[in-house]
Order: structure tokens, then C-alpha cells, then sequence
């Protein structure tokens, strides 16, 4: 049994050896406590955003560190003139406050770097092109993962959203990243209002357009148009969004090639090609046959 | 006088006949696979059918009901009696037994293999009736036999391709046939009919009904005008018993209140959880980018993807432009009729568009518009009693009565038979003798009729000529079967799949369990006969993604799943050999994006993309693509085959030089033509050291000191 014994002892001279050597080095959390400290009042100051520099970035992402950090390199000077950038800043800083309001404090911060100032950064990380995202995963502590190596968002492939943005943390943070779209009341407002105008117009000119509603032609057009479109592949532009017309040194391809591709503008020519046969099809049906004699029926011409 | 009938008879005989060939060409053109290849069961789903069908026929219904199959989707097994659509299976049983029954010993495999070309004939027939109850019969013989050829649903119907389609296209016209019947004459008989053949489609397309259409947002549109209509019935007994002004106030309070009440009910029970929300098919069928982003397992499916414009031209050539003018001839119409063709017209346009594979559904109801157009058509040229040259007197009077035709005028053509007694029809002058100018003449000059006559038979002729064509290059590959042509023309078949599924079936266990990509599931079911890991039936995400994540791990990870999955062989696909581009490193990509969506901390999709973004193979490949047992299957062996440095056909690259080494699997079998190749997985080394060393021991490399010693694979040592 003395073996059991000395065991457990040993087990727990082990447990505290470990402990005390947490306990040991004290510099360490020192230097955490006052990272975060300086983190905490950014993300207060900037309504959960930590602004960075070249600087900031280096001492934030230094080693000591128990927190992920997810950093975007933005442009947003006008000078370079970075659509993508303007786009993705509003979302990313909603992820980010979001976070703020419900997410565990001191476990995730959000920094935006600028290109303005951080070249060292840009050139360090060799990126030429904005906005990339970056995530750098906790390194000790309690949130630590066995991966240590920063992430790189794939813009192209997961988009400028808010959702994915936040659905990619909660993959990477294993905790749901909360995110809450304020919501648009300019535009509810606006649509509630453009709605019972709407009612309302169309209450007021019914009498007037009643012979447009009920009229067989109306719905007959809209039929023709809807079906139309379907049938030239008007879903297909909508869902892999092909270009308009590709143009091949100065000579302009309307057609596609390979059997499951198609141009935005082959799909229009092709919708009306088969609208025109439609027609002519209608119209020797009906119109010709009530043309009085035979010249005007060969050329389908009524003076 | 022929054959001792009057003008009517000799219609009816006609029309007899003539669907008659029409039923007789229909079945003729699905047979181009059984006379190019032999009767066999197609693809990949028609597999399953076959299995369950043979398991019906030997095991009689009940237990086919309460089958519970552990050979699929091993270790979870799958409830067959009640997630299979029995109507096909409990179809071609009833037909064996008939057959059986009167002493003709067919097989079931061949009732299965010529059950779709059956039905197609009997979709022709129904096709007719639907469309006689819009126009009449000559429009019905021309949609009959627009729907007997038109590629869009022989894509789904050919001898061999055994799946449901076959049967729930024909359950589907005819059941709008009845429908539309029992709308006309209002009898219980007709609506009564219409509820058994529903009932019919509904087993041909839905597995077990239950509760669903209660519970599912789906169907909470039909419910709800179901529950409109008893409203309706309900006020209507009401109006009887008050006055008009009391009864104003009670109705328009009551389709308020119900509509609220009806409406809250919908949010609430929604909310709480006992009517299911819509499920991700629908939702890809609306938001049409949902299944890339959330499912990648229903976007992965070929037949899932959107319709470009030449698939509709391809499917259903000169009928496409005949469909919107059938279309507006139904509009000048407008009866009850007309007005579901119309709908019709225009949703299934809009989810074929969505969805390659409702191309089905459309075909009939295009079939039956552009015939309308063309008798039209036809109708108004080949009419003779318009002819210039007959006297003045007779032209007016029957101009004026343009659908009385005389039948003994023509008697030559069928569509002048006096069945035809439809009232108001379009070009009959609505303004009489008042009025001095005529509305209509119809055509006059016989060279007008000979130039348009001609064209639109030349019309037709293109359209068989198409169609024909369509069926024998596109739509009859068993695609277990291959072909291709050598280069002095001589046919050359490529059989790997069944010799790969026969070797299987022979040389190993019972009890053997087989892990492959999906996609070959049912088919190494059904001719192998033996246990496997996912099938066809993709009904677990995660299992599929587990099979996904083993083939794109590297040895030593790979081998740990495959051991807890009791998996003896691996079975893959590999086209390089002969350029057979459906290969599994084509449709390896979907597996990663499968496998990541549910492991993403394991699998990640850009580390087999190398720095240019690109997917490749040979030299260019990523570490990670080349450690993967994927790559490392297919390329087996590859470049001794060729002495050295190999080239993969189908991708156009030079392989790397060099051996690939594995020493977790080992080649069991690969085909004639390596399409298929089949590896065994290694069993656990019998003195305790992992499969690494063991193999590099056989190599003759020493065996360092202090390396850790642990039975099974080692984890988290991927380079």
C-alpha cells in the first residue's frame, strides 16, 4: 500500500510544483494586466474596436498574450480609394461591438489597422492588397488551442458579411460570437410609408386602372415576359452572375462557350429570338387569317 | 366508306391507331441502351429501387415494410420500409406477380429495366387526354406525341433508368387530367379518381406521408386554401339563412377575425417548434444562393445546379418557342383549364430554371401548350373550307360557323372530327352578319398554306430528327457502361465498374464493409453486396463528411477513422488512365468543402489550393493534397505502369516522378482500364509497432531508439 501512497504524494507534489511555477513568474502577468488594461480602454473608447498603428500592433500581438486577436488591414484613406474596404468596416465593427455588449470579456479583441499607419505591418505581412483579415489565435492561458499560427480570412470565398464574419470566429473560437444587426429604422419607416402609399394609390386610381388589371393582355404579358425569361436562363445569370459580354482583342463574344455557360447578353438575344418565333407563330394563327384577300395575307401587311 | 364505318368511326379508328404508334415510338426510342449495352439497371439511385424491388418481390410487403437495412450506412443502418418511395417498387411487384400469375416467368430485373418505357407510353396516352380537354384531339395526338420524344423527359425515362420519374410523370399528367375532368363535370366520380391517383403520385415521390403535410411549412399554403375553401362552403350555408345586410356585417367581421386568427396560429405554431420551418431544398429553390453557402452536399449534385439556356434548347428544341405562343392562345381562352395550364406554364418554367433536374416537370406541361399552338396553327392552314375558290355563298356560311365543319369535306384528316363541338372558339366571328367588313376569312391563297405547311413539317421533321439524336448520343449511357469509339470507328466498351463490384462480390467477406465516396453507395449495395459506410441517400451530413475527411487526411489520420469504422476496403475512382473525367479527384473538392463544413478545425480547403490558387495535381500539387490517401490511391502505382514519369489524361499533367509509399492500404484489385481501384486496409501489425514502422522496417531502416512505441496510427503527426 505504501506504494499507493507515495504515489498520491507524489501526484500532488506535482500538482503543486506546477502551480508554483504559474505562481513564479509574476513578471509575465504583469506585463498582461497591463496589455489588457490598455486594450480594455481602446475597446471602450472605440466602441469595441482597438485602433492600431505599426506600433500598438507589434506590442499587442507580442508574446505574452491569452487573448485571440483578429486584426484587419484596411485602406480607408480616399486616396486609395478602397470600395471592398468602405464595405466590410461597417460590418467588421458591428462583429466587433456586438462582442462588446455580449461576448466574454478579455478573450477576443478586434484591431483595424490602417495603411496609413502601418506600412511596416503591410510590408511585414506581405500584403499589397486591402482589406485582409488576419487571426491570431491565443497563445497560453486558458483559451489556448494547439494551433498557434494566425488565420487569413478568405474574403473570396466567405464574402464581406457580418454573418460570415461571425460565424468564421465562432468556428475559430469554439463560443458563439454574437451578432446583432441594429435594426434599419430609417428604412422600415421608408417602407411602411412606400407601402401605404402604395395601398393608398392603388385605392384611389382603381377606377382608372381597373381595365389595366383586368384586362387578359395585362396578365398575358406579365406570363409571356416570366416565362420568357426562365426559359432563356435568366436564373442561371442571376444565380453564377456571368459577365454581360466578354470582348476578345477588340472583337466582342456574344457567345459563350461550353454547354452549361451562357453571357448575360446571349440570354436577352436568345429570350427575344424566341419571343419574335412566338409571335410569328401567334400572329399566322390569328392575325393572318383575318386579312381580306391573298396579297395582304403572303406579306402579312394590312394597309 | 372504309371499312364499313361512318366518318366518326373511322376518326376514332384513326386516333386508336395513331396513339397506338405513338405509344409503340415512345417505347422504341428508350431502347437505344438495351440494344447498344444489354438490360441492365442504370446509374446510381435505379440501383437502390432494384434492390428494395428484389427484396420486395422475394420477402413479400410486410416485411419490405418493416426492412430494416444494416448493410447501408454502417454502423447506423437505415429504416428502408420507411423512408423509401414505394411506389415504383410496390408497381413493378404488382406487375411480376401479374406476369407470374398468368404463367410468364419474367425477372424482375427485366420489369424493372422496361418499366419506365412502359410508362412513358402511358404518359403519351394521358398527355392526349389532357390536352383534349384544353383544345381537342388533334392538339391531343400532337402532344401525345411531343411527350413521347421530347428529350427533357426521355433524359429521365430510358429503358434501364429505373427511378421514380418513370412513373410519377405519367401519375402526374394523369392526375391533372382527372383533376381537370373533375373540375369540368364537377362529379365526385372524377374527383374520387383524382384522389386515388394523388395518392399514387404522392407514393411514386414522398417517402412516408405521416403527419408531414400538417407540420411542415411547406404545405401550409395548400392547407390554408383547404381551409379557405371550407370557410367558403361554410358562408355560403350561412348566406341562406340571414339577410343580405346582416350577412354583410357577419362576413366581412368573420374573414377578418379568421384571418388573423389563422395567421397568428401559423407564427405562433411556427415558433413553438410544431410546424417545421421550411427545409434547405426549399430554401434553395427560393434564395437561390442558399445551398452553396449552408449545404454543400445539395449544391454539390449536378442535377441541383441552375438551367443555362441551352439545356432548355437541348431538352426540348422547337417546343421552347412553341410554348410561350401556346401559352397566349390559352390566354384568348381563358377557361378554368386555361388558366391552370397557364400556372403551370410559369412555375414549372421558373424552378426548372432553378433547378436542372425540374426540367422534368416542365416537359409535359410544354409539350401540351406548344401543341396547342401548333393545332392551332395547322388548324387554320390546312383548313380547306376557307379555299378562295369555293363559291362565295358556301365560304360565307361556313366561315361564320367556323367549327361546324362538315366532316365528309375532308374526311382525310382526323381533326376534322365532329367531336370537335367546342363553343366560342377564338376564331369564330363574334360579330355576326351585322356588320359589313368580315372579322375572319381564314387563309386563302394555296400558296400561303403549301409555304407554311412545309415549313412546319420541315419543323417537324428537325424536331424527331433532334430528338432521335438527343436519345442515342445523350440520355442511353447506362453510365456503369461505358463506350467509346477507337480510332477506326470500331465500338469499345469499358466495363470496370461491374468487374471492380464483381470482384468485390467474390473474392471478399460476407460481412466485408466497404467505404467509397457516396455517390457509389447503392451501387456496390447492389451489385457487390456488401456493407457500406454512405450511400446515395444522403441523409447524414456528418457521416458523409467523415468519409470526406478519411480520404483527404494524410496515413496516419485516415487510418484511425477507417479503424473505427471497421472498414476493410476502400474503393475509389480514378480516370487518369483513360481520361473518364467523373472521376473521384474531380470530385474530390466536394468532399473537402463537405468534410470541412462539419470538421473544420481537420480539413481546410485552401491547403489544397497551392500559393497560385490553383487545384492541381503532379508537381504543382500541395503537400497536403499529395499526403492525402485520396491522392495517394488514385496515384498508386501509376507511374510504374508507364516506366517512370506518368501523365493523368483527364487533368492534362505530368505526375511527379517516384514511388508513392503507403503503408496503411494495399492495393487489392484495380480494373482493366484502373477506373476502379480497391485497397485493403492493413490490419494492425502483430508484434505492436504502428504501420510506419513496420514498414519501414521491411524497408531495412533501423528502427531509431526512443521513438514512441503506441499501438494503432499516431495523430497530430501530419507534415
Amino acid at each position: 500500500m505504501t506504494v499507493k501512497k507515495f504515489a498520491i504524494f507524489f501526484l500532488v507534489c506535482l500538482i503543486f510544483a506546477t502551480l508554483r511555477i504559474q505562481y513564479s513568474s509574476a513578471a509575465k502577468p504583469l506585463l498582461l494586466d497591463r496589455k489588457l488594461r490598455k486594450l480594455n480602454e481602446q475597446v471602450q473608447k472605440h466602441d469595441g474596436v482597438v485602433e492600431l498603428d505599426s506600433d500598438l500592433f507589434d506590442e499587442f500581438l507580442a508574446k505574452p498574450r491569452n487573448y485571440s486577436f483578429v486584426v484587419l488591414l484596411t485602406a480607408l484613406d480616399s486616396s486609395i480609394n478602397c470600395h471592398p474596404c468602405k464595405e466590410f468596416d461597417p460590418e467588421f465593427r458591428l462583429v466587433a461591438r456586438s462582442w462588446e455588449k455580449i461576448g466574454t470579456p478579455s478573450r477576443l479583441f478586434f484591431g483595424i489597422l490602417d495603411y496609413q499607419n502601418g506600412r511596416e505591418i503591410f510590408n511585414k505581412l506581405k500584403q499589397n492588397t486591402a482589406p485582409s483579415l488576419w487571426y491570431y489565435p491565443a497563445i497560453e492561458g486558458p483559451f489556448a488551442k494547439d494551433v498557434s499560427e494566425p488565420d487569413k480570412y478568405d474574403f473570396s470565398n466567405r464574402g464581406f458579411g457580418a454573418e460570415e464574419f461571425a460565424s468564421y470566429l465562432t468556428n475559430h473560437l469554439g463560443v458563439q460570437v454574437p451578432l446583432k444587426r441594429p435594426p434599419n429604422y430609417f428604412l422600415i419607416v421608408l417602407s411602411v410609408f412606400f407601402l401605404i402609399g402604395a395601398l393608398a394609390a392603388i385605392k384611389l386610381l382603381f377606377p382608372l386602372v381597373r381595365g389595366v388589371f383586368e384586362s387578359k393582355n395585362t396578365w398575358a404579358a406579365i406570363s409571356l415576359v416570366i416565362i420568357l425569361m426562365m426559359i432563356s436562363g435568366h436564373m442561371w445569370n442571376h444565380i453564377r452572375t456571368p459577365p454581360y459580354v466578354t470582348t476578345n482583342g477588340g472583337n466582342i463574344n456574344y457567345i459563350a462557350g461550353g454547354f452549361q455557360n451562357q453571357y448575360g447578353l446571349e440570354s436577352q438575344i436568345v429570350a427575344i429570338l424566341y419571343g419574335l418565333c412566338a409571335f410569328a407563330v401567334v400572329s399566322l394563327t390569328v392575325t393572318i387569317p383575318k386579312l381580306e384577300d391573298k396579297m395582304k395575307q403572303r406579306f402579312g401587311w394590312e394597309s | 366508306m372504309v371499312l364499313g364505318l361512318d366518318a366518326q368511326n373511322q376518326a376514332a379508328l384513326l386516333k386508336v391507331v395513331i396513339l397506338g404508334l405513338i405509344a409503340a415510338v415512345a417505347i422504341g426510342s428508350r431502347l437505344f441502351s438495351i440494344v447498344r449495352y444489354e438490360s441492365v439497371i442504370h446509374e446510381f439511385d435505379p440501383w437502390f429501387n432494384y434492390r428494395t424491388t428484389r427484396h420486395l418481390v422475394s420477402n413479400g410487403f410486410y416485411d419490405f415494410w418493416n426492412w430494416f437495412d444494416e448493410r447501408s450506412w454502417y454502423p447506423l443502418g437505415r429504416v428502408v420500409g420507411g423512408t423509401v418511395y414505394p411506389g415504383i417498387m410496390v408497381t413493378s411487384a404488382v406487375i411480376h406477380n401479374i406476369l407470374h400469375a398468368l404463367n410468364f416467368p419474367v425477372d424482375i430485373r427485366n420489369i424493372c429495366v422496361l418499366l419506365a418505357p412502359l410508362f412513358s407510353a402511358f404518359t403519351a396516352v394521358a398527355a392526349y387526354l389532357l390536352t383534349v380537354e384544353i383544345k381537342d384531339s388533334s392538339a391531343g395526338l400532337l402532344a401525345a406525341a411531343f411527350i413521347g420524344v421530347a428529350p427533357g423527359y426521355i433524359s429521365r425515362s430510358v429503358a434501364g433508368s429505373y427511378d421514380n420519374e418513370g412513373i410519377a410523370i405519367f401519375l402526374l399528367v394523369f392526375t391533372f387530367y382527372l383533376w381537370i375532368k373533375a373540375l369540368k363535370l364537377g362529379s365526385a366520380f372524377w374527383g374520387a379518381w383524382t384522389a386515388l391517383f394523388y395518392f399514387y403520385m404522392v407514393a411514386a415521390w414522398v417517402p412516408f406521408v405521416g403527419f408531414m403535410p400538417t407540420r411542415t411549412s411547406e404545405h401550409m399554403a395548400a392547407l390554408g386554401i383547404f381551409g379557405l375553401l371550407q370557410i367558403f362552403a361554410f358562408v355560403e350555408l350561412v348566406r341562406t339563412h340571414l339577410s343580405t345586410t346582416q350577412f354583410q356585417i357577419l362576413f366581412r367581421g368573420f374573414i377578418f377575425v379568421s384571418f388573423i386568427a389563422m395567421f397568428s396560429a401559423l407564427v405562433f405554431l411556427t415558433y413553438s417548434g410544431y410546424i417545421a420551418p421550411w427545409t434547405g431544398r426549399f430554401y434553395s429553390l427560393w434564395d437561390t444562393g442558399y445551398a452553396k453557402k449552408y449545404i454543400p452536399i445539395i449544391a454539390s449534385v449536378s442535377e441541383h445546379q441552375p438551367t443555362a439556356w441551352p439545356s432548355f434548347f437541348f431538352d426540348l428544341e422547337m417546343l421552347i418557342f412553341l410554348f410561350p405562343a401556346g401559352t397566349y392562345l390559352c390566354f384568348r381562352e381563358l377557361r378554368d383549364e386555361h388558366v391552370f395550364v397557364i400556372l403551370y406554364g410559369i412555375t414549372a418554367s421558373y424552378f426548372a430554371g432553378v433547378m436542372v433536374r425540374l426540367m422534368l416537370t416542365l416537359t409535359p406541361i410544354v409539350c401540351v401548350t406548344s401543341a396547342v399552338a401548333l393545332s392551332w396553327l395547322l388548324d387554320t392552314y390546312l383548313d380547306v373550307s376557307t379555299l378562295e375558290f369555293l363559291p362565295e355563298e358556301q365560304e360565307r356560311s361556313q366561315n361564320s360557323s367556323f367549327d361546324n365543319k362538315v366532316p365528309e369535306k375532308s374526311g382525310k384528316r382526323e381533326k376534322h372530327s365532329p367531336d370537335k363541338t367546342k363553343k366560342g372558339s377564338q376564331n369564330s366571328s363574334r360579330i355576326p352578319d351585322k356588320k359589313k367588313k368580315k372579322e375572319y376569312y381564314g387563309i386563302l391563297g394555296i400558296d400561303t398554306r403549301m409555304i407554311i405547311g412545309m415549313n412546319f413539317i420541315f419543323f417537324l421533321w428537325i424536331f424527331m430528327w433532334h430528338c432521335t439524336w438527343v436519345t442515342s448520343t445523350a440520355y442511353s449511357s447506362p453510365s456503369i457502361v461505358l463506350a467509346s469509339r477507337g480510332a477506326d470507328g470500331s465500338n469499345y466498351i469499358i466495363d470496370d465498374f461491374r468487374e471492380a463490384y464483381y470482384w468485390l462480390r467474390k473474392n471478399t467477406d460476407y460481412s466485408a464493409k466497404i467505404l467509397s465516396w457516396w455517390d457509389y453507395g447503392y451501387q456496390i449495395a447492389g451489385m457487390a453486396d456488401r456493407t457500406v459506410l454512405v450511400d446515395n441517400n444522403t441523409w447524414n451530413n456528418t457521416h458523409i463528411a467523415t468519409v470526406g475527411r478519411a480520404l483527404a487526411s494524410d496515413e496516419n489520420v485516415a487510418y484511425e477513422i477507417l479503424r473505427r469504422h471497421d472498414v476493410d476496403y476502400v474503393l475509389i475512382i480514378f480516370g487518369g488512365l483513360l481520361g473518364y473525367s467523373g472521376d473521384d479527384i474531380n470530385k474530390f473538392l466536394w468532399m473537402i468543402r463537405i468534410a470541412e463544413g462539419v470538421y473544420p478545425d481537420e480539413v481546410k480547403e485552401k491547403n489544397f489550393f497551392n500559393d497560385r490558387g490553383e487545384y492541381r495535381v503532379g508537381d504543382e500539387a500541395t503537400p497536403t493534397m499529395r499526403n492525402s490517401i485520396m491522392y495517394k490511391m488514385s496515384y498508386y502505382n501509376y507511374n510504374e505502369l508507364f516506366g517512370g514519369q506518368a501523365t493523368d489524361r483527364v487533368r492534362g499533367t505530368r505526375l511527379s516522378p517516384g514511388k508513392i509509399k503507403m503503408h496503411t492500404l494495399e492495393e487489392a484489385y484495380t480494373t482493366e482500364n484502373w477506373i476502379v481501384r480497391i485497397f485493403k486496409v492493413k490490419d494492425l501489425d502483430n508484434i505492436g509497432r504502428t504501420l510506419e514502422q513496420a514498414a519501414g522496417f521491411e524497408l531495412g531502416k533501423k528502427r531509431r531508439r526512443g521513438a514512441k512505441k503506441r499501438v494503432g496510427g499516431r495523430r497530430n503527426k501530419s507534415s
